[in-house]
Order: C-alpha cells, then structure tokens, then sequence
C-alpha cells in the first residue's frame, strides 16, 4: 500500500532540555486508521501537532503523499485537525464554522452552502445550522468540528483526543460513528489518545508511545496479545506483572520468584540466572481446585472482589506481596457465589502461552 | 405553610451605608445642585433664581459654544482613532508575537508605568520636547532637517491629540490586551488549520473576538479626553481650548455660573449616553459570542 505519511526519524526537543518526540520512524498507508497511544507527556500530541504544522521538529522530515512539508506552514497543508476542545469559533454560527475552511478555495456561494449542508448533514446536524457553538451541547460541538475538517476533503484528517470532552455514553456511541465516517470517507485518520479502549476499538493499527519513542506499532489484537515490552503489556488491557528470576532453561524457561514457579514457552535471548519480568493478562487465568498437582499454579489470598456487573474480577495477594488481578466472565450474577470470597485462598493456572516473559521492567 | 419573610441583612446595608451617604454628599447632591444652577438666569454681577432654558439655548446656537463643543468631540475622536491605532499593534504583538513572559512584562509595564507618574509631568514633558526651545526643534535645527526652532509643533490641536494620546493611551492598551490574551490559542491555530494565513487570521478571528476590548478601550479613553481641561492649557493655544475649560472660565472669569451649570450637564448626558451606547453594543456582542 501507499504511504500517505511518511514521518523520518523525526525528533523535537522544548527548551533545550525536554525531549517530547525522540527520533520517530513511521509510516501511515492512505486510508489508514492509526492511532497515536500513550499517558500524557509521552510525545504523542507533539507528533500530531508537527503533522499539522503547529510545530517544527529538530530533525527528520515529515513527508506529506511524497511531499516534504516539514517546515509548511499549516494553512498550506492538505490536512485538517479536529482539536480537543473542538477549537469552534465562537462568533460564527455552527454553518459559518465549517464554511470558514471553504472561503479561501475558489468557490461561489451557492456551491460552499451546498457543501456545509452536505457536511452538516454527514454528521448529523443540518436542524443546528443557524445555532451559536455555545447553544450546542458537547457532543453537537464535536460533530461541528468534525464537519469543519472534513468539509475541506483532506488528505489525512488528524484527530486530537477528539472524545476526551464527552461522558461517557456519548464517547462509545461516537467511537462506533466515527470508525463508520472513516469507512465512509476513505480518508487517512491520525487520532491521538490516551484512552486504550478507543485505541482498541477504533484502529486499524495502534503506535504505543513511551518518552517521546515508539514503543511498540502494530493492529489491536497483535499489540494485546503479543505486547513487546512490560509497558505496552500494563498499557494495552491489563497485565499482572511478576518480578523474578530464570532458574531453568530445559523444558522451556522456568521463572521463579518466592513461593512461585512458571513455565514460559521457549523464548531467545533469555539465559539461566538472569533476572526477567513475567506478565499474565487476568482473564487468561483459570481457577483451580487447592492442592492441585500440575505448572503454573499460583496460590494467593483474595483481598476485594470487584463487581464489574458482566464480569467480576478478583484483587488477590501473593505471598511476595504482589497484587495479582484475576478477571471471571459472569453468566448472571448467580455466578458470583461459585468464586472464592474476601478473605479466601484461591489457586489459580495459567498456561504456558498465556505468560509473557521480558527481559526487563519498561513501565 | 406561611410565606416567611427574607431576614433583613443589617451587615450587608451598613457595609453598604458608607460609600452611599459618601456617594449622596458628594456626587448626587453637587449634581442635582448644578443642575438646578443651570436652569437660573445671569444678572451682573451674580445670578437669579429661575427655570428656564435659556442657558441651554444659548449653548446651541452661540456658535462660540457649539464649535468649542464640536471641536472637543473631534479632538476625543482623533485621539481614540490614534490611541486604537498604537495600542492594537502593541496589544497584539505582546501577546501574539512575543514568547517570554518576561519580557511580555516588561513591555506591559513600560505602558502602565507611566500612570503612576503625575499627570501634569506628563503634559508638561510634551511641552518641553515640542517648544521652540525643546528638544525636538534643538535636535532638528542640530541634524540641519531645519535651518530654524519652528513653533508649528507645539500650541494647536496637533500637540494636544499628540499629548492626549500620549497620556491616554494606556487606558486602550489595557482593555485590548485582556481582550487578546483571553482569545484561545487553539482558535488562531484553528484557523491557519483550515487554510487562512496569519492576516486572514487577525482579520477574521482575532479582530472580532477582541472588539469588546476595543469597545471598552474607545469609550474609556474619548470620555477621558472629553473632559480634559489640564492638556489644552498646557498645549493647547488658542485654537486648542476645549469644552472644560469654557466651562472652568464660566466659573471664574466669565463669572457666568449657571451657563457652566448647563454646560457641565451637557457634558455630562454626552457622556453618560456613551457609556450607555457602549454598555449595549458589548452585551450584543457578549450574546453573539457567548
């Protein structure tokens, strides 16, 4: 496939001191949907806003469809932003907000209004037209900033935390629309967040990004199911995370710690001796009757039982004094009575290929 | 159930009850004196008890009155259009262009600071820079641009708009730089997103979202330069006098108190309606925007 964005080992550095992006590679096909994720600070906004325009980086380029356009201003670039807090003018109605982008291509009247109603209309707002930003609920100034940068047809549509603003509900039912405007459009979208839920949900490819450095690209259920660092592990979904030591390299890796033993697959570059961080999702685990014979059991103490209402999920001690997170789907809340209370030990299995093992502890 | 009545706040009306008494004493009750001055009649050597408007009469048709009248609103309009045309600049550059706070500061205070100096300093400065003597026409005589001291720069209208302007200035500032900072940065960057360079950007976002501040930056300094009486005696000259100092010679000299009485009143329905037209044009602005 073609790249639409080709971002060569870009880096940007505040104030002579803060690294926000450190020497980025990455390529986005046309019509991809890429997902920039990561805490706050971790450069990912950075990225974004040198995608835009609002920011230069150090070094490297930023190649628009074969374009170098790293030092372009953003108002003659071929992308548009739907920012965070939306960015509405707030003089101008809902319709002159997205006609504002409009008025500087060579358009006449009639066909500018044709396009703003067909936008408007795109995301669900035409009856709102005439309204001022501030008589619009949140999620109606979200869909105006979206008909405002999609109205110009860019190339690449760059989202920033474009659902951070709005509660709950509306954030799904947007993710759902949103996903269904890209398929619509066919254009390339870039959304920055730090909510890996929507990551998960919404992309066809999720960059993670850890101090200014990609820490790990690839599609949602590569990234969940084969994290490559401990990071990513804790960030993508929920990881347990288990600190100890390869005491065996036959039979696959043993890994140790007090009052644990786990056998990993056989991975390389790991030797015997080394220290090495495990990590075992919490849904991957199955419980097990106590005394049971056989690898990978895990006994713990349960501390809370959490009622999630489909699922529950189980805060437990182990003797190490780890916290260690064990997630049960529900069939009925009947379910309930059949897992181990506050209080209670518990044992639990994992399989072999449902353990991660890492050199080293990135979070 | 019984209506019960909303206690009486007795904290609240003897917080209160000072700046009122202070407010009736000295402000209503000299107004209402004057006013009532107004409406008396000029018997040399002093004044009669009366209710007629003559004196008001006298004031639109004398043209020695009307024209000093006029030439003060030209005088506060010049000003108000030059202050505006320094101050938008400055206001913008400070808060659009210049990234150290530091030094954003600095340049802040740079206007500011000069209000805290006498006002009268400040006039008198203008009077020793434009003199035939002062430092301008020394410089101008020195650098051979004149072969003599001109006395064209100082005593006529252009060295009072020049020196009001001058004292005045930071009450435009002011208002247009609050107005500016509390523009968001993301709508600036908004606007260059959807393809309208910087100059589309002050014309069609910027500008609008600070017109409040320039609304309030207009009507502080006109009606500040309105009633000025201190510049014009400095350097003003005789073509130069305005609406307050006739009003401050029919105290005095002229000794014709109640057609200063209705001069004072004038100035000051001119003023209040302003201020009235201003208060309006800003609440219009505040429901558009929100």
């Amino acid at each position: 496939m073609k790249s639409i964005i080709e971002i060569d080992n870009v880096s940007r550095t505040f104030g002579g001191k803060v690294v926000a992006v450190d020497n980025v590679q990455l390529d986005v096909a046309e019509g991809e949907f890429v997902t920039l994720l990561g805490p706050s600070g971790c450069g990912k906004t950075t990225l974004l806003r040198m995608l835009a325009g609002f920011e230069m980086p150090d070094q490297g380029a930023v190649r628009l469809d074969g374009k170098d356009v790293t030092f372009l201003p953003p108002y003659r670039r071929d992308v548009n932003m739907v920012f965070q807090d939306y960015a509405l003018f707030p003089h101008l109605t809902a319709a002159k907000n997205v006609a504002f982008g409009l008025e500087r291509q060579k358009l006449d009247r009639a066909e500018i209004a044709k396009q703003v109603e067909s936008a408007l209309q795109l995301v669900g707002l035409s009856a709102m037209a005439e309204r001022m930003p501030h008589q619009l609920s949140g999620g109606q100034r979200q869909r105006v900033a979206l008909a405002r940068a999609i109205v110009r047809r860019p190339r690449v549509l760059l989202l920033d935390e474009p659902l951070s603003a709005l509660d709950a509900n509306l954030r799904e039912a947007m993710q759902v629309e949103l996903k269904h405007l890209h398929n619509k459009l066919g254009i390339t979208f870039i959304m920055v967040t730090h909510d890996q839920t929507e990551a998960l949900v919404m992309s066809d490819r999720i960059v993670v990004m850890h101090r200014g450095r990609i820490a790990q690209a690839g599609t949602p259920s590569d990234l969940y199911d084969r994290p490559a660092s401990t990071y990513v592990a804790s960030f993508v979904g929920t990881s347990n995370i288990l600190e100890g030591t390869i005491v065996s390299m036959s039979d696959g890796i043993v890994f140790q710690q007090e009052g644990l033993t786990l056998r990993c697959p056989r991975l390389p570059g790991f030797s015997k001796g080394q220290r090495a961080v495990a990590a075992i999702r919490p849904e991957r685990l199955r419980i097990v009757a106590a005394g049971a014979q056989g690898v990978n059991v895990i006994a713990c103490t349960v501390e809370e039982r959490l009622f999630h209402g489909n699922s529950v999920r189980l805060r437990c001690r182990l003797a190490s004094g780890d916290v260690f997170l064990c997630d049960r789907q529900l069939n009925g809340s009947r379910d309930l009575g059949t897992l181990p209370d506050a209080g209670q030990a518990v044992h639990f299995a994992a399989d072999p290929d449902s353990i991660a093992l890492f050199q080293e502890d990135s979070r | 159930m019984k209506a019960r009545k909303p206690p009486v706040n007795y904290l609240g009306l003897a917080v209160l009850s000072a700046p009122l008494v202070w407010a009736i004493i000295f402000m209503f009750i000299p107004y209402m004196i004057i006013l009532t001055y107004s409406f008396w009649i000029k018997k040399y050597p002093t004044f009669e008890p009366a209710f007629q408007f003559g004196n008001y009469v006298q004031i639109f048709t004398d043209p020695q009155y009307y024209q000093v009248l006029l030439r003060t609103m030209r005088i506060a309009a010049l000003v108000t259009f030059f202050s505006l045309l320094l101050a938008y600049p400055f206001a913008y550059y400070l808060v659009f262009k210049v990234r150290s706070a530091r030094l954003r500061l600095f340049l802040y205070m740079a206007v500011i600071l000069p209000l805290w100096v006498s006002y009268l300093l400040r006039a008198y400065t203008w009077k020793t820079i434009l003199g035939s003597q002062g430092v301008l026409n020394s410089f101008l005589v020195w650098s051979g641009l004149l072969s003599a001291p001109t006395d064209v720069l100082l005593y006529n209208q252009f060295s009072m708009v020049l020196t009001l302007t001058y004292i005045f200035i930071p009450f435009m500032v002011m208002p247009i730089y609050t107005a500016l900072e509390k523009i968001p940065r993301n709508l600036v960057e908004a606007a260059s997103d959807l393809g309208v360079p910087p100059l589309g950007v002050l014309i069609k976002v910027i500008w609008p979202l600070s017109l409040p501040g320039v609304l309030a930056g207009a009507t502080i300094t006109f009606c500040l330069t309105f009633g000025d009486f201190i510049a014009p005696i400095l350097v003003g000259g005789p073509d130069g006098s305005m609406i307050s100092n006739v009003i401050t010679s029919q105290y005095g000299t002229a000794l014709n108190w109640p057609l200063g009485s209705a001069l004072a009143i004038l100035m000051l329905v001119i003023v209040l309606a302003i201020i009235e037209v201003s208060d309006r044009l800003q609440k219009s602005e505040r429901i558009s925007t929100g």
